[in-house]
């Protein structure tokens, strides 16, 4: 290979500007940077107005209700008055049913959650990191799958009979539907470039999936854990509303018979609120987990 | 990034089967055997002419004809509502401060524990069922559409500004645009949560046809072959729903440049 | 001449340094220059010295500042047409193609739907992308979509075109053959250009004039004329003395 030819430069002349078409501004001294106090006049009432609007749909909501049973416009049977659920809300917090049932249904979906979420990431992670599980298990797996934990009850019901199993089988099932789904995802998406500078540095098999693939797996795998818990609430309520004799679904399922809307509306109400701790709670969970990760979206746009 | 032995395409999709093929062989031999006295046991045979029987009569098809009816009116209504409600949303900081707050509690309450609210309100007939099916379809369909809105990258409604769009030309010319796949993920969400409701609704608001009450037949007669059959045909109706709703999207995608790369 | 171009009067702008601190920074202090029409102006300045900034002041996004934006003598009010813009990242409708891309900037102007379609054609091939009229931003290079940016930009022919970092994003040939494209441009449509880059030469190579900014806080350090024929010569030793004299500058601050 002949080198290039490399041409001598020409000796650099020194700068042949007229200078006069320079326009020199005074130089700038150098200041510390200005921190400027503004005052801030209607704060407080935007404060007010943004902690106040909220509340404004839930109380007109309230008020229409209130209204409604007053003027006999629906009658108690079908719409019990706000007092009566609030009455009987407390009747069940002092008396302590709300408790035991409380406490039932939620060792009902914290076992099954727990044993689907086994389940879930066994079963993803076997089939991330073998082509050939994959291979054999996915297609199995994606076919039962397209059928819904409503459609299984019955047959579970079939096979299992009405006790606890069937609680635990059915909301491990709903659970591990989607832990599989996202484990596997998360395995699959182990970031290329990374696992390259892995094999450079000779990582053997497990260096690299212990120190590349899960690090890279964590927000997907809890996305999964979340979704799965979600699920498995759920199928919860589902299962209770069938076949139970304890449960916040059992509560509603009670009420409902006996026509005692007041206790429907008060359990319905616990299971939103039992559902949104428990969103809230991921939530905080999620934002420590990502903590010190870059966004994922828009980070190049 | 596993050590693949070089294994052909085809010998890999033939792996697939091998595992319902094994299970369907051990069931045939487990009936047959009579390795469980349990009238549960139904042989493959059986469900096979179970199956047979169920498709040539009228019944079935009227059953199925009743879920979807159901299931799409649920969704029309749902997604209509939804859409509406999700653009307010997304569109107006006034009628978020008003209204997010209270939706987002009220999406918390898990779908079913609506039932026996909605069975009082609205009977046990197709009303209670649909009511309940638009319920399921609208929380997705609000969830993303309000998201997809919102997350409108800033740059692109700069460039609006810039060449003095109105607020009207904005909306239609680049923020539902914008948000088109978030909104079509959230319509997608609403035909898998309906397919699952209709089913919910059947099973729990017991009266009328459909195949939802095919599948509590068979459970209360103790028929396991209709209702292994009666699965059978819901996870099916479920993967053809989730496969239209794919096309569409793929067309959608193709027709507004955001091709999948 | 000066009530015929566009003229910032002291022009301060500050930033809470935090979202919700009462405590602010001066980002902008006291700009003041005067552009005659048809002024090719280069700003350049390191990363912080509010170059990009003042950009937004002009375009009208950001109407939060103390001073006066004048063009033809009156304050600007808000983005207007007469203002175009080409941004760093292209900022092309993703679901549009290049054709519809180019005719945004042409939404709310009274042509007729003939006129409007014949603007836009003229556009594209002034940047020369006839070939890709149909294409989607996703199947075009960067460089392609940049030069659909600047057709954008200048399709609602306006008085003043802001341009910034408009060639930051792109590789070194493609930037350098974009470079002799603007400059051919401006020459074609004799109108104003500021031209925002954080790139010396490419300031020296475009610029009328070009106008040094300093950071903390950011404000005008020194405005060069550069007093070379076009197009310029990147070899020619009086553009690299300047070039060389721009750069000192930067060698001072740091």
């Amino acid at each position: 290979m002949a080198r290039a030819q490399t041409a001598r430069p020409e000796p650099y002349a020194a700068p042949a500007l007229p200078r006069d078409n320079v326009k020199r501004l005074p130089p700038a001294p150098i200041r510390p940077v200005r921190k400027v106090e503004i005052p801030r006049t209607s704060q407080g009432f935007a404060n007010l107005r943004r902690y106040t609007e909220p509340w404004l749909l839930p109380l007109v909501l309230l008020g229409l209700w209130y209204l409604g049973v007053e003027r006999g416009w629906l009658s108690e049977q079908v719409l019990p008055p706000p007092a009566y659920v609030y009455q009987t809300l407390s009747d069940l917090i002092t008396s302590g049913d709300l408790w035991i049932n409380a406490l039932a249904s939620m060792q009902r979906v914290v076992l099954g959650f727990a044993l689907g979420a086994s389940i879930g990431v066994v079963l993803g992670a076997a089939m991330g990191l073998s082509r050939t599980v994959e291979d054999y298990l996915l297609p199995t797996f994606n076919a039962l799958v397209q059928i819904p934990v409503l459609a299984w009850l019955p047959f579970a019901l079939l096979v299992f009979g009405i006790g606890e199993p069937l609680k635990y089988v059915l909301i491990a099932k709903a659970a591990t539907v989607p832990i599989t789904l996202c484990t596997l995802q998360a395995f699959h998406q182990a970031p290329k470039g990374l696992l390259e500078v892995g094999r450079a540095y000779g990582f053997s098999r497990w260096q690299s999936v212990v120190g590349i693939v899960l690090p890279a797996a964590v927000p997907t795998l809890f996305t999964g854990l979340r979704l799965g818990f979600t699920k498995a609430w759920l199928s919860l309520v589902v299962v209770e509303l069938v076949a139970s004799s304890e449960g916040l679904g059992y509560l509603i399922v009670y009420g409902r018979q006996l026509f005692q809307l007041d206790l429907v509306m008060a359990a319905v109400v616990v299971v939103g609120a039992v559902g949104l701790l428990i969103d809230r709670g991921f939530d905080y969970v999620e934002r420590r987990l990502n903590r010190g990760r870059p966004g994922t979206a828009g980070a190049l746009s | 990034m596993s050590a693949v032995i070089a294994v052909s395409p085809g010998s890999r999709r033939y792996r697939g089967w091998v595992l319902p093929i094994a299970a369907i062989a051990i069931w045939w031999l487990a009936s047959h055997q009579g390795w469980s006295q349990s009238g549960l046991l139904v042989s493959p045979e059986k469900v096979a002419v179970t199956a047979w029987e169920q498709i040539t009569s009228d019944k079935f098809w009227r059953a199925i004809c009743a879920s979807l009816t159901r299931n799409l009116s649920g969704f029309f209504i749902g997604t209509s509502l939804g859409l509406v409600l999700g653009c307010l949303l997304g569109l107006s900081r006034h009628f978020e401060r008003l209204v997010g707050p209270s939706f987002n509690t009220f999406k918390q309450i898990s779908l079913f524990a609506w039932i026996p609210l909605i069975s009082v309100w609205f009977g046990l007939g197709d009303v209670a069922k649909v009511a309940f099916l638009s319920l399921a379809a609208l929380v997705p369909v609000v969830v993303n559409t309000c998201d997809g809105l919102r997350s409108v990258p800033p740059n692109l409604l700069e460039v609006a500004r810039v060449y003095g769009f109105s607020r009207w030309q904005t909306i239609i010319g680049v923020m539902l645009p914008a948000a088109l796949p978030s909104i079509f993920t959230g319509l997608y969400l609403a035909l898998v949560y309906s397919w699952l409701a209709t089913i919910g609704a059947e099973y729990l608001l017991v009266s009328g046809e459909g195949i939802g009450n095919t599948l509590i037949d068979g459970s209360e007669h103790f028929m396991m072959d209709l209702v292994l059959f009666a699965m059978v045909v819901i996870g099916l109706v479920g993967w053809s729903l989730n496969a239209l709703a794919r096309v569409c999207e793929r067309r959608m995608q193709r027709l507004y440049g955001i091709a999948p790369r | 001449m000066l009530n015929n171009g566009l003229t910032l009067e002291n022009i301060s702008k500050r930033f809470a340094s935090r979202p919700g601190s009462t405590t602010q920074l001066q980002v902008l202090d006291n700009i003041q220059l005067d552009i005659a029409p048809g002024e090719f102006i280069s700003i350049v300045g390191a990363s912080g010295c509010g170059k990009s900034t003042l950009l937004r002041l002009i375009l009208g996004l950001d109407e939060e500042y103390d001073g006066r934006i004048l063009i033809n003598g009156k304050p600007i009010a808000g983005t207007g047409l007469e203002r175009g813009i080409v941004f760093q990242d292209h900022r092309l409708f993703p679901w549009l193609n290049v054709e519809q891309n180019v005719a945004v900037g042409l939404k709310n102007s009274a042509l007729s739907s003939a006129e409007k379609r014949d603007t836009v054609r003229e556009h594209i091939e002034l940047v020369g992308l006839q070939d890709f009229i149909d294409a989607y931003p996703h199947q075009i290079s960067g460089g392609m979509a940049q030069r659909v940016a600047i057709a954008r930009g200048l399709v609602n022919r306006p008085s003043v075109l802001l341009l910034d970092e408009p060639l930051g994003a792109l590789d070194a040939l493609t930037r350098a053959r974009l470079q002799g494209e603007l400059q051919n441009i401006w020459a074609k449509e004799k109108i104003t250009m500021i031209l925002v880059t954080h790139d010396v030469d490419e300031a020296v190579f475009l610029g009328d004039r070009v106008v040094v900014m300093q950071p903390n806080p950011g404000r005008i350090r020194r405005i060069l004329d550069v007093d070379l024929p076009r197009p310029r010569n990147r070899s020619d030793s009086r553009f690299i003395a300047l070039r060389d004299d721009v750069l000192s500058d930067f060698a001072e601050l740091h």
